[in-house]
């Protein structure tokens, strides 16, 4: 089946609460990632390459920074006559109940009706990886599945919010669904967790929702995914490339250090299905006399004086001559002063980190400085 | 019919020529489409000097190898130049009734183009050309051009003495009108050198093109034809001094100058702020990985690279490839290239994904070179391969692959 008869709907919100500290102002989608990407760049990317033109993003709150990332679609082909992308704020029909995915896709329930698309894929906007979603659905017409969930087997990340465990048989025919096992929760058990996609016909979705909100169940993943395989046929999907998800501050610090990986690099940046972002236009990045780079990611738009090691440097980031930054995430338009020291620090967007400072954390415990601080 | 608004201003810039000088980089695209500066193209610069002087009609003529320049430009996007009822056209030479012509000289190229500038019913038309490096705001110039009530305006640069005479130079009264030029004088009476970007008043370049095209013998150039015959007939014509960076890269040499001049702190050709940005289409590619192996020295370094060797003074494109070992210096790569382990590159221009391979050696330092005049900038053509241990000389220019050991 073409990417064209499906519809793509992206909640930007949903694991908002992992990675408190960078969602106070932002959606989890507009999180940057690996210097140049924001999350929800991977799974709009995974979509544009298995043909899907159609995409919904259905916003909760906290947009703004998503709206003027994502814009009118462009930079992933989706600024289109037909279809593209639509940004679905939130809006209710009554006064206050707008808090639950079930509620935002019921409220978003005419967009979806209107589609002209068969069928849905629905996907969460915190996991990186590159996926090709054509096998997916091929493995559920080939099953006949009403309801396809990816899944990864491996153990599950820590601070993933409510992880869904499930006991495939052979056919990958899903038997059960346990929400936040113990044993497997721990993060010391591999077992297999849907990990961030589901791909239906529409109208299952539609029937879906009328049937939980009108019985009050407004619970997406107690009242129906937990309840869904009684019901129907469902069925795993089983993603074997390269996969992270941001559901901590130190899954996302190590999910951007694994990019220092050659391996995952090749897999997640994957020529023949290129991950597209919002371009800004930077000059390429001018590494000085004295400078020192090694081994590490660096953005376009930099000037980089001092030393940098195992680091991810971000547009338009400056950093002065003698400093020394190791281990760290420097997001956008940072600018570290001359002699600074940083190690295992997350520098959100547009920080001024003055001469000489020094800051350090530790590998599972990186020290966060907000958006537009000055140390 | 569909009546476009009115633009005070339409730029047309002339991107038709095969620049022969920048010998196999011109092989399969026009000049203009040369990638410069590690992330550019060449016209991204009068490109981006037109929106960012409130230019938003822009007639690119194109003639030689247009393929590769046409997709560039494509819709105009990335310089904001996708209007509805404005933004860029690529104009390429086309049928008429009265049979098929080329463009047969810039002046011509425009002639050919009289209806399309007509539907903007512009005030005045500005001239440019596709193989300089600047940064200029052209609405300073139309303004002095309308102080001035001229019916020419010629941007001139003040160019050393020693030089002067590989230009056309200007010479002017005390009030800045132009009483003579000098095409390549060999003893120059100034040194005021003509950028080759004109603004003219357009009901006045009208008339001179129409009368231009009847003359049989004309070679239907501007500097040869169209501003001697203003300048005899009387027509108010001033030079207008431009001070800043500016840089014709039309040869091998003057090529990779101005890319090194990007990596000079002390030349004003700054492209990092925000103000008078130089737009482009930029690649879809991950950011540049720099290994623990590797060593980079005052060197611009794009998207998409992967660096594990040594690299200082170059200028380096999206998703070019240095191996271990590998040494690049006072070079310029191309995008895509990659320079396998142990490969030196040195004073040279790698072209788009040509393959370096291991323990070549492309290009010698000028200390290294007895006889200076057998010194010069290498060139490796574009998708070209070097072997193996293989050997490229200075100067050199590499129109085929270079075989090397055990082949």
């Amino acid at each position: 089946m073409k990417g064209t008869n499906i519809l793509g709907l992206i909640f930007p919100n949903i694991n908002d609460i992992c990675i408190p500290e960078m969602t106070a102002e932002r959606a989890i989608g507009s999180v940057p990632f690996g210097g140049k990407y924001r999350l929800i760049d991977f799974q709009l990317s995974n979509f544009v390459n298995a043909g899907i033109a159609s995409v919904g993003v259905v916003a909760e709150k906290k947009f703004a920074s998503l709206m003027d990332h994502i814009g009118s679609g462009k930079a992933w082909d989706l600024s289109k006559r037909r279809g593209g992308l639509t940004l679905l704020s939130p809006y209710s029909h009554t006064a206050n109940s707008f808090n639950t995915t079930m509620e935002c896709l019921y409220n978003v329930k005419g967009f979806i009706e209107d589609a002209s698309e068969e069928y849905v894929l629905l996907c969460t906007s915190n996991t990186v990886f590159n996926c090709d979603y054509s096998q997916m659905v091929s493995q559920h017409l080939d099953t006949g599945a009403d309801i396809t969930f990816m899944y990864v087997h491996g153990t599950v990340p820590k601070g993933f919010a409510s992880p869904l465990v499930i006991k495939t048989d052979t056919d990958n025919k899903i038997k059960d669904i346990v929400m936040s096992p113990k044993t497997e929760n721990s993060g010391e058990v591999d077992c297999d967790y849907i990990c961030s996609s589901a791909f239906m016909k529409k109208e299952l979705l539609l029937d879906t929702l009328d049937d939980c909100i009108s019985r009050n169940m407004l619970d997406f993943r107690r009242n129906w995914i937990l309840e869904s395989y009684k019901k129907c046929n469902v069925y795993g999907y089983e993603f074997k490339g390269y996969f992270s998800s941001a559901t901590s501050l130190d899954t996302y610090f190590s999910a951007n250090m694994s990019l220092m990986d050659p391996n995952v690099r090749a897999d997640l940046f994957n020529q023949d299905r290129p991950v597209f972002t919002k371009v800004r236009d930077d000059m390429p990045s001018k590494y000085g006399l004295g400078s020192s780079v090694k081994n590490s990611l660096i953005a376009q738009g930099c000037v980089i004086e001092g030393e940098v090691k195992n680091s991810i440097i971000s547009k338009g980031v400056y950093i002065g001559k003698g400093a020394k930054i190791e281990n760290c995430i420097i997001m956008q338009d940072t600018k570290i002063g001359e002699n600074a020291r940083l190690n295992y620090v997350v520098c959100d967007k547009d920080v001024v980190i003055k001469n000489e400072r020094a800051l350090m954390g530790y590998e599972t415990y990186p020290i966060y400085i907000a958006k537009a601080s000055t140390v | 019919m569909q009546n476009y608004p009115k633009q005070e201003v339409v730029a047309m810039l002339l991107a038709g020529g095969q620049g022969s000088r920048l010998g196999v980089l011109t092989n399969h695209i026009a000049k203009p489409a040369v990638p410069f500066g590690g992330k550019y193209r060449i016209i991204d610069f009068p490109l981006s000097n037109c929106v960012n002087s409130g230019i938003n009609e822009v007639g690119i003529l194109t003639q030689y190898q247009p393929l590769v320049l046409n997709e560039y430009i494509g819709t105009g996007q990335p310089w904001d130049l996708d209007g509805i009822f404005e933004g860029v056209n690529c104009l390429s030479p086309y049928q008429q009734i009265k049979g098929a012509t080329w463009y047969s000289g810039t002046a011509n190229a425009i002639y050919q183009n009289i209806n399309y500038i007509d539907r903007y019913r512009p005030e005045y038309v500005v001239i440019l050309s596709g193989d300089h490096i600047y940064k200029m705001d052209y609405s300073k110039m139309i303004a002095e051009h309308k102080k001035n009530n001229a019916d020419c305006t010629i941007a001139s640069i003040d160019v050393p003495l020693s030089e002067a005479s590989r230009f056309g130079i200007l010479n002017t009264n005390p009030d800045g009108s132009i009483y003579e030029f000098d095409e390549k004088p060999a003893v120059p009476k100034s040194t005021n050198a003509s950028m080759g970007i004109y603004v003219f008043t357009w009901s006045k370049l009208r008339k001179y093109l129409i009368e231009d095209e009847a003359i049989e013998d004309s070679s239907h150039d501007f500097g040869k034809d169209v501003l001697p015959a203003m300048l005899n007939a009387g027509e108010r014509m001033f030079s207008y001094r431009f001070e800043g960076y500016w840089k014709d890269v039309g040869t091998i040499d003057s090529l990779w100058e101005a890319n090194m001049d990007l990596l000079d702190p002390n030349v004003p050709l700054d492209l990092s702020g925000e103000k008078d940005k130089i737009y482009s289409r930029n690649p879809v590619m991950p950011p540049q990985y720099v290994s623990d192996t590797a060593k980079i020295q005052n060197s611009l370094v794009a998207d998409g690279c992967n660096i594990y060797g040594e690299v200082e003074f170059s200028v380096l494109f999206a998703g070019v490839t240095v191996g271990v070992g590998a040494v690049v210096t006072d070079s310029i790569i191309m995008p895509g290239a990659v320079i396998e382990d142990n490969a030196v590159v040195q004073y040279a221009i790698v072209g788009e994904n040509a393959h370096i391979e291991s323990g070549a050696v492309v290009g010698k330092r000028p200390e290294d070179v007895e006889n200076k005049d057998e010194w010069g900038i290498a060139v490796v053509g574009g998708n070209l391969k070097v072997g193996r241990n293989a050997t490229v000389a200075a100067k050199e220019m590499i129109y085929e692959d270079v075989k090397g050991e055990c082949e």
